[in-house]
C-alpha cells in the first residue's frame, strides 16, 4: 500500500465555520457598527456640549449697576468704579467686562430699535463677570455680593450658573441616551449574530451532532464557529467604521458640538500621528474630528469582533447543552 | 459499567406509548450482550440512551460509575466529552461525515482524543484494511456502497478501542462473510476487555457467538441474561 501523507484535520475541514454566511453577517455587522459610530459621536458631542456649557454660560454672571456715575456709598469714587474694583479684588473672578455703548445698543436693539440714543435713557451699566469654573455653580460669592450691595445699593446680580447646571444635566441626559443607543446597537448586533449562529448550526446539525457524539468538547465545537464569526464581525466592524468616518466628518463640520473641539486635540494622539503621517494629513485629521472620537472609533471593530465571538460561543454552547 | 435504573423515554410530542418503559438492568465491565427484539421494540432507543445520544425522560443511567445526567449538568460538563470518547457507536444509518474522506472519518475519534498524528494514521489505516476498505481511504462517503459505508462506520466505532461498543444492526448491509468478519472484530474487542452491546435481527449472527441477550418488546424489558 502506498504511504499515505499525514494530514491534520483542519478547523475548516468539517465546514462548521463556513456555515456562517460570509456576506450577510459582515454586512449586518457593518450596519450595526455604522449606527454605533453615530451613537458614539453623539456621546462625545454631548460630553463636549456639557463641557462648553459649563465653561461658557454656566460661568457667567451679569451685574447691573444703576446710576453708575453717582458716588458710591461711603464716598470712595463712583458706583461703577467701586463695583469693578471689588470684582478686581476677588480671586474667584476669572474676568469681567463692562459692556460699552455699542454692545448695549446691540443688546437692546430688539426692544428699542437701532436709532435710540442710549445717553437719553437712565440705563444701568452692565458688567459681564466670568467666574472660575470650580465656583460657577454657586454664582457670585456671597461676601462679594454683599460688598457690592453696600457699595452700590440697588445693583442687580444675575447668576447664570443655575442655567449652566440645567444645561449640563440636559447634556448628561443626551449622553445617557447616546450610551443607551450604543448599548442597544450592541445588543441587537449580539442578537443578529446569535441568529446567524443558530442558522449555521441548523445547516450543520448532523455534523455537529456526530462530532459531539464522538466526544468533541463543547468548547472545541463552539470555538470553530466563534473563530469564523470573529473574522466576519471584524470585517464588518472595519467596513462599518470606515463608512461612518465621512459622515462623522461631515457632521463635525455642520454640528456645533464638534466645532470647537479640534483646539482641544489630544497632544499624545497628535504626537503619535506626527510620528507616522505627513504634516498635512495630521492637520486634516486633527481638524476633522474630536480626538476623543478618533480614539474611540478604532474600538468599534474590536468591539464587534468581541461581540461576535462571545455571542457565537454562548449560542453554540447553549445549543449543545440541549443535545 | 452500565447501570439503568427505572429508565423511561417518551416519544416526542407526548404520545401515550413510551419508547422505553421502566428499564432497569446492569451490564458488567467486559461483558458481551446481544440486544434482541422485534422492530419497534426500543433497541435503538435503548442504545441511544446508553450511548448518551438521548436523555431519558425518567430514571437514571450510569456509565463507568458516573451518572450521565449529573455529567451533563454544569458541575460535570467537562466529564461528558470524556465519557463519550470512551464509547464507540455503530449507528444504523452510519452517520459518516459527508465532508470527510473515509480515512478522515475513521481517524476523527482519534483526533478528538488528541492522539498523535503518526500513531492514528497507522491505526485508522490498519482498521480500514481489516474491514476490506484499504483501497478506499480517500473516497468520500457518497462514493461508497451501503456495505462499504457500514464497514466504515464500524471502523470509526472500534478504531479507538472503546471501553464500550454499542452497535445498532451492524451487519444489515453486509453479506455473510463480511458479517462474520465484523462479529470476529467485536469478539476480539470484547476479549480485549471492552463491553459490547449489539442490537440485531440477524439470528445467524447471534447463533455464531454465544452470549447473554437483553430482550425488549414494546419498550419494556422482557428478558435479560
Amino acid at each position: 500500500m502506498a504511504e499515505r501523507p499525514v494530514t491534520r484535520l483542519r478547523a475548516d475541514r468539517l465546514g462548521l465555520g463556513r456555515a456562517l454566511g460570509s456576506r450577510l453577517l459582515p454586512a449586518l455587522v457593518a450596519a450595526m457598527t455604522f449606527l454605533a459610530a453615530l451613537a458614539l459621536a453623539g456621546m462625545v458631542g454631548a460630553s463636549q456640549l456639557a463641557g462648553r456649557w459649563q465653561d461658557g454660560a454656566g460661568t457667567l454672571v451679569t451685574v447691573q449697576v444703576p446710576q453708575p456715575g453717582e458716588a458710591a456709598a461711603g464716598g470712595a469714587g463712583g458706583r461703577l468704579d467701586r463695583v469693578e474694583a471689588l470684582l478686581d479684588g476677588d480671586a474667584r473672578i476669572a474676568a469681567h467686562h463692562r459692556l460699552d455703548d455699542t454692545e448695549l445698543q446691540h443688546l437692546l436693539e430688539p426692544w428699542l430699535g437701532d436709532g435710540t440714543k442710549l445717553d437719553t435713557l437712565p440705563l444701568p451699566a452692565v458688567v459681564q463677570v466670568r467666574l472660575r469654573a470650580d465656583d460657577a455653580a454657586a454664582g457670585l460669592p456671597p461676601g462679594l455680593s454683599a460688598a457690592i450691595a453696600n457699595a452700590a445699593p440697588g445693583t442687580l446680580v444675575e447668576a447664570n450658573g443655575v442655567w449652566g447646571v440645567r444645561l449640563a444635566r440636559l447634556a448628561a441626559s443626551l449622553q445617557a441616551c447616546a450610551a443607551l443607543a450604543l448599548l442597544l446597537v450592541g445588543l441587537v448586533a449580539a442578537g443578529v449574530i446569535a441568529v446567524a449562529a443558530r442558522a449555521s448550526l441548523g445547516a450543520k446539525r448532523q455534523t455537529v451532532e456526530i462530532v459531539h457524539g464522538l466526544g468533541a468538547a463543547p468548547g472545541d465545537i463552539a470555538g470553530r464557529f466563534a473563530r469564523r464569526a470573529s473574522v466576519l464581525c471584524a470585517i464588518g466592524g472595519v467596513a462599518g467604521s470606515l463608512a461612518a468616518l465621512p459622515v462623522l466628518v461631515a457632521l463635525a463640520r455642520l454640528a456645533a458640538p464638534f466645532s470647537a473641539l479640534p483646539k482641544e486635540a489630544d497632544d499624545a494622539l497628535v504626537a503619535a500621528w506626527q510620528a507616522r503621517l505627513p504634516a498635512a494629513v495630521v492637520t486634516a485629521l486633527r481638524d476633522s474630528l474630536p480626538s476623543a472620537l478618533w480614539r474611540a472609533i478604532p474600538a468599534l471593530p474590536l468591539g464587534a469582533t468581541a461581540i461576535g465571538w462571545a455571542a457565537t460561543q454562548a449560542t453554540v454552547r447553549a445549543w449543545l447543552r440541549r443535545l | 459499567m452500565i447501570r439503568l435504573h427505572h429508565v423511561g423515554l417518551d416519544r416526542a410530542g407526548g404520545s401515550r406509548s413510551a419508547l422505553l418503559d421502566d428499564i432497569s438492568l446492569e451490564i458488567g465491565a467486559g461483558a458481551f450482550r446481544w440486544l434482541l427484539g422485534p422492530s419497534g421494540a426500543g433497541k435503538t432507543s435503548l442504545l441511544r440512551v446508553i450511548g448518551m445520544g438521548e436523555r431519558p425522560t425518567r430514571g437514571q443511567v450510569s456509565l463507568f460509575g458516573a451518572d450521565t445526567q449529573a455529567a451533563r449538568r454544569r458541575s460535570g460538563r467537562g466529564l461528558t466529552p470524556k465519557l463519550r470518547r470512551r464509547i464507540g457507536v455503530v449507528y444504523q444509518d452510519f452517520r459518516l461525515l459527508p465532508e470527510l474522506t473515509l480515512f478522515d472519518n475513521v481517524a476523527l475519534p482519534l483526533r478528538l482524543a488528541r492522539r498523535r498524528e503518526s500513531e492514528l494514521v497507522t491505526q485508522a489505516r490498519d482498521m480500514l484494511a481489516w474491514l476490506g476498505l484499504g483501497d478506499r481511504l480517500d473516497a468520500l462517503p457518497r462514493q461508497l456502497s451501503g456495505g462499504e459505508q457500514q464497514r466504515a462506520a464500524i471502523a470509526r466505532a472500534v478504531v479507538g478501542r472503546p471501553a464500550l461498543l454499542l452497535a445498532d444492526e451492524p451487519t444489515g448491509n453486509l453479506d455473510d462473510a463480511q458479517a462474520a468478519r465484523v462479529l470476529q472484530l467485536f469478539v476480539e474487542l470484547h476479549r480485549a476487555g471492552s463491553t459490547v452491546v449489539v442490537a440485531t435481527h440477524n439470528t445467524a449472527l447471534v447463533q455464531a457467538f454465544a452470549a447473554p441477550a437483553i430482550r425488549l418488546a414494546a419498550g419494556r424489558l422482557v428478558g435479560h441474561g
